[in-house]
């Protein structure tokens, strides 16, 4: 796990996990550069920890990821009653209509399909944040 | 005579060649062909086999070569829909960090580190819109429904009223005919229109562009024209342009991916695409769709 350079606590927390270090490090940084603080897992269940221990105002997430699938994370996440109102992004390559209204059933608010434009990731992210403010969360 | 056959004679002897029948009420004489009639018969009916078992041999050689075609043709598909897929992911990479060092480090480092910077933004995002262009191309064949009923003189309106700013800052003007329904895809026809009109409203050397779309149905399908009074298309050219990334224009924004795209929708629903020089100046970009309803093409 590696930690944007903001540490300030109103600054929104975006959790990214994906197994591909180079999406990892684009949307890591890429984020950062927008202002937002990044916790990044390479794993569902680094993800999955991530999320408990730190409560991320978003959670960006990889379908297929060794470990626990991105769909799995999602569901664990919606069924913790102390993180299970994080807004989630789901993102994958390749996926059918079918794939994503599963995304959506295992509680996605958003899917993007890769590859995504940085612009892409960001937009979506800011839409999902909306005017909400960051959440009072503990300091990682 | 009871009409059963008892004896048959069968003779080629005689000068004229016959059948006896013999049956119980009495012999009935059948003339026979003579030897040469009967030889000539018998060659023909060779020749006849002969070239049966030819035509079959070609339809299942016909049948082979469609079916090893369409195989082709569907692992192009495949290929290319990974190639474009496949590359875009470390391309989105590139690009993203590209524009990263752009935003962070313009001015901070020298003019040429801008220069190589600006020419890596550049490039990825073009290569970018050509590995997009390719996916599109590869997926027209395998995502359209080509069993809607398309009233072509709506799409058209539509396709028109998208390009409602550029028509008014071009002084453009674009007339269109009386336009038939058709079974297609609207999605893909609206695309072909799309490129076309856009095509015409943009290379026109200076002039405010007139753009006509025409249409019919005649016997043989379907025939739609989009003409207009620009730069036209000369001599070689015209067949050139319907190459996937070939342009005409070097230097401009597109990737020369367009009319590709509307060729292999045109073929998609039966028809040909073409582009003639007009006399008055400017080109007229045709196309023909079949009838799908009628069972023509």
């Amino acid at each position: 796990m590696s930690v944007g350079p903001s540490a300030n606590p109103v600054t929104p927390l975006i959790l990214v996990a994906d197994d591909d270090a180079d999406i990892l490090a684009l949307a890591r940084f890429g984020l950062a550069d927008c202002g937002y603080e990044v916790v990044t897992a390479v794993d569902g269940q680094d993800a999955l920890e991530l999320a408990l221990a730190l409560r991320p105002d978003v959670a960006v997430l990889d379908v297929n990821m060794p470990g626990l699938t991105g769909p799995e994370v999602a569901t664990r996440i919606r069924q913790d009653e102390s993180i299970f109102d994080t807004p989630l992004i789901l993102f994958s390559a390749a996926a059918l209509d079918d794939d994503v209204s599963r995304y959506r059933d295992a509680g996605a608010d958003q899917f993007l399909g890769k590859p995504f434009q940085l612009r892409q990731l960001v937009e979506t992210v800011e839409g999902l944040l909306g005017s909400a403010p960051a959440r009072a969360r503990n300091a990682a | 005579m009871d009409g059963r056959v008892t004896r048959l004679n069968l003779s080629e002897n005689g000068p004229e060649g016959a059948a006896t029948a013999t049956s119980g009420g009495g012999a009935v004489v059948v003339p026979l062909p003579s030897g040469k009639e009967f030889a000539d018969r018998q060659a023909l009916e060779g020749e006849l086999r002969s070239t049966r078992a030819e035509l079959e041999r070609n339809a299942a050689e016909l049948e082979r070569r469609t079916a090893e075609l369409e195989c082709v043709r569907s692992d192009f598909e495949q290929l290319a829909y990974v190639v474009s897929h496949d590359l875009s992911q470390p391309l989105t990479t590139v690009a993203g960090f590209a524009e990263m060092l752009a935003r962070r480090y313009r001015g901070r480092l020298d003019v040429d580190a801008d220069e190589f910077i600006h020419f890596i933004v550049n490039g990825s995002r073009r290569l970018q819109r050509m590995l997009d262009d390719l996916m599109t191309y590869s997926r027209v064949g395998s995502q359209a429904t080509l069993t809607q009923r398309v009233d072509c003189s709506a799409l058209v309106g539509n396709v028109i009223a998208s390009f409602h700013n550029s028509i008014i800052d071009l002084d453009a003007k674009v007339s269109v005919g009386s336009l038939p329904t058709v079974s297609g895809s609207a999605e893909q026809l609206g695309e072909v229109f799309r490129h076309l009109i856009a095509n015409a409203l943009e290379y026109t050397d200076g002039v405010a562009p007139r753009v006509e779309v025409s249409g019919e149905r005649d016997h043989h399908g379907f025939y739609f024209a989009v003409a207009d009074n620009g730069v036209g298309i000369k001599g070689r050219q015209a067949e050139r342009i319907f190459e996937i990334f070939q342009r005409l224009h070097p230097h401009d924004s597109h990737t020369g991916a367009g009319l590709a795209i509307c060729k292999r929708i045109v073929e998609k629903h039966g028809g040909t695409i073409w582009v003639e020089s007009r006399p008055e100046g400017g080109s007229r970009f045709a196309f023909t769709i079949a009838d799908r309803e009628s069972g023509e093409s």
